[in-house]
């Protein structure tokens, strides 16, 4: 049997009726890590020995569970990889930032705690755009991580290591961060599924803040029965993060057959200008293909999209400056060696610590939020993102979801989007969705002409979580796009 | 609004970032090139709505005032570029 073709929830599956143990999982996640993470570059951090030592721990609870007879969580034994602005404690969190680049945590982050109070063997940490700060892991101060289907192209980003260790098979699953896209765009690029929760469903503790009115962690994994899993074992309130739901929502594993027929919105404005063809078409054969489930699809429109994305920028960056005023080489992380007095301490220690599209999204907060300047770009933002959450309540008295492709176009290469607002334009359609605190869901809706992957994107009402996952699920039994591999990479 | 050297010097100091001249220009050139880009929303009629700050109703939550878990203070310092003492060392403030 090989291992790392299965899904998550497969793997989980075998190991309850002890077809195979926790270690064997692993064992075959180390084998393909060894033979492709040269080529593929996904982690910044694995240890071998610490991954076998563990999953032989995790094997010894599943079997003591086993004889008291009591049911395992769903996705015991299952390796998982996580990406590096999440909190492990003793184990590095970078944030792929030279200024955070010997960072141990104190504490995990609370999913952290959820995927090992729930058995799940951490593998590693994945890399990522600096602070989760663009749309291709080319800003990670440490490694490029390449696309599996063409290690020409970027896996998108920022949670690039997140996609592309799925896609290359170096992690059956694994956690990222989605802020304005960063969950489903390096998805789509890598041809895999990624779920962005609606806001507050995961514990954002732990997880270093770029921007929090919009941050939310959520799973990528190979189909979204496997999201699903993971999604039920780190949803949860927390007392440590102020914004976490109280609960009230609906399970989505044990609600993933629960196909309901939904009405289909497509939006007019996410299939015009900019928007490739090849991406058109794969939008329209899903259409096709969810008709024929028996879905009704309507065509809507939604003018105020046009204004999601500067106003977006605005507000994630106005909040990004804020969140990274802690660096400053004090308490923790990077300090530089050559300071006269506190205040060159700081400057120094930033200007030498952060990366230059880091650098960038501080300075263009601080634009927008200093005195004479605040309502006429923050306050602004900020009215936008009203009429844009409307825009949304609309769309959603008349259809359940949402289908739209989730990027413009499929995966470019490197250094082909060198200006910032060409690389802006690449989350054109999902950063509405983290505008309005929506779920949204990216899954593998065909191939280009140079056979990368092409992502289809899902968008639905807050908690409709469920709905969407089941709808994929649902799509999934009736194409096979989501179960097409890279060719070998060596 | 085109954003000028001056701008860039103003908000560089107030986000404790420093940049030499050549950065300098190339960041002008990228925020003038963002700011362009953020100021297409002057054209957007927002009179008659509320800003929104944040998506979720704000709730309060009453937790039973006890004590929560405590940090290990070794593991906390491991992290400081400097300590002495169990304090953390910055560079003198007052002559």
């Amino acid at each position: 049997m090989d291992i790392i073709k299965l899904s998550a929830i497969e793997i989980a599956e075998k190991i309850k009726l002890g077809d195979i143990t926790a270690v064997a999982a692993a064992k075959a996640y180390i084998a393909q890590i060894k033979k492709v993470e040269k080529t593929v570059n996904a982690y910044l951090y694995f240890n071998e020995e610490e991954v076998l030592q563990c999953a032989k721990q995790i094997q010894q609870t599943i079997d003591t569970l086993k004889k008291e007879g009591k049911q395992l969580p769903l996705l015991a034994g299952v390796p998982i990889a996580i990406k590096d602005n999440i909190c492990t404690r003793g184990t590095k969190t970078t944030c792929a930032s030279k200024i955070l680049e010997n960072f141990i945590p104190p504490y995990d982050a609370t999913v952290v705690k959820q995927i090992k109070e729930n058995l799940l063997v951490p593998l590693g940490k994945l890399n990522m755009d600096e602070f989760a700060m663009g749309s291709s892991t080319e800003h990670s101060a440490f490694k490029k991580t390449k696309n599996p289907w063409n290690i020409d192209y970027v896996p998108g980003g920022s949670s690039g290591g997140s996609a592309a260790s799925v896609a290359a098979s170096l992690a059956p699953i694994s956690l990222g961060s989605d802020t304005g896209g960063s969950i489903r765009q390096p998805a789509a690029f890598c041809g895999v599924t990624g779920f962005k929760p609606t806001y507050g469903r995961v514990s954002r503790y732990g997880l270093v803040a770029f921007a929090s009115s919009l941050d939310q962690i959520g799973p990528l994994s190979k189909d979204a029965e496997s999201c699903a899993a993971l999604l039920d074992t780190i949803s949860c309130a927390d007392n440590h993060d102020s914004t976490s739901l109280q609960g009230g929502y609906i399970t989505t594993h044990d609600t993933i057959n629960n196909f309901k027929k939904p009405t289909i919105a497509i939006l007019k404005e996410y299939m015009g200008e900019g928007i490739s063809d090849d991406m058109k078409e794969a939008v329209k054969d899903a259409v096709k293909q969810f008709e024929k489930m028996g879905c009704e699809v309507i065509h809507v429109s939604m003018p105020s999209l046009a204004y999601a994305l500067p106003a977006y920028y605005i507000l994630s960056s106005a909040e990004a400056s804020s969140n990274l005023s802690r660096f400053d080489g004090i308490r923790y992380g990077y300090r530089t060696q050559n300071a006269d007095n506190l205040e060159d301490l700081y400057t120094k220690t930033r200007s030498e610590g952060f990366g230059d599209e880091v650098k960038k999204r501080i300075m263009l907060g601080t634009y927008a939020l200093r005195s004479g300047y605040y309502d006429e770009y923050y306050t602004k933002a900020m009215k936008t993102r009203s009429l844009v959450k409307n825009g949304f309540d609309d769309i959603f008295k008349k259809a359940d979801m949402i289908l739209s492709p989730t990027t413009p176009s499929a995966a470019f290469k490197f250094g082909e989007k060198a200006d910032a607002i060409s690389m802006y334009k690449a989350d054109i359609c999902t950063v509405s969705v983290n505008i309005a605190g929506l779920p949204a869901v990216s899954f593998p809706g065909g191939f280009n002409d140079d056979r990368l992957p092409l992502g289809l994107q899902l968008i639905g009402p807050n908690d409709s979580d469920y709905m969407l996952l089941s709808t994929v699920h649902a799509f999934q039994q009736k194409t096979d796009y989501h179960k097409q591999t890279p060719g070998s990479i060596s | 609004m085109s954003v000028t050297k001056d701008d860039v010097k103003q908000i560089a100091e107030l986000s404790k970032l420093y940049f030499n001249d050549n950065e300098l220009e190339s960041m002008r050139k990228d925020m003038d090139a963002l700011v362009a880009f953020a100021d297409t929303l002057s054209s957007l009629d927002t009179k008659h709505l509320e800003p929104l700050s944040h998506v979720q109703k704000s709730e309060n939550v009453f937790d039973e005032d006890i004590e929560g878990e405590k940090h290990d203070l070794q593991e906390l310092l491991g992290n400081a570029p400097e300590s002495v003492n169990n304090c953390f060392v910055v560079p003198k403030v007052v002559e």
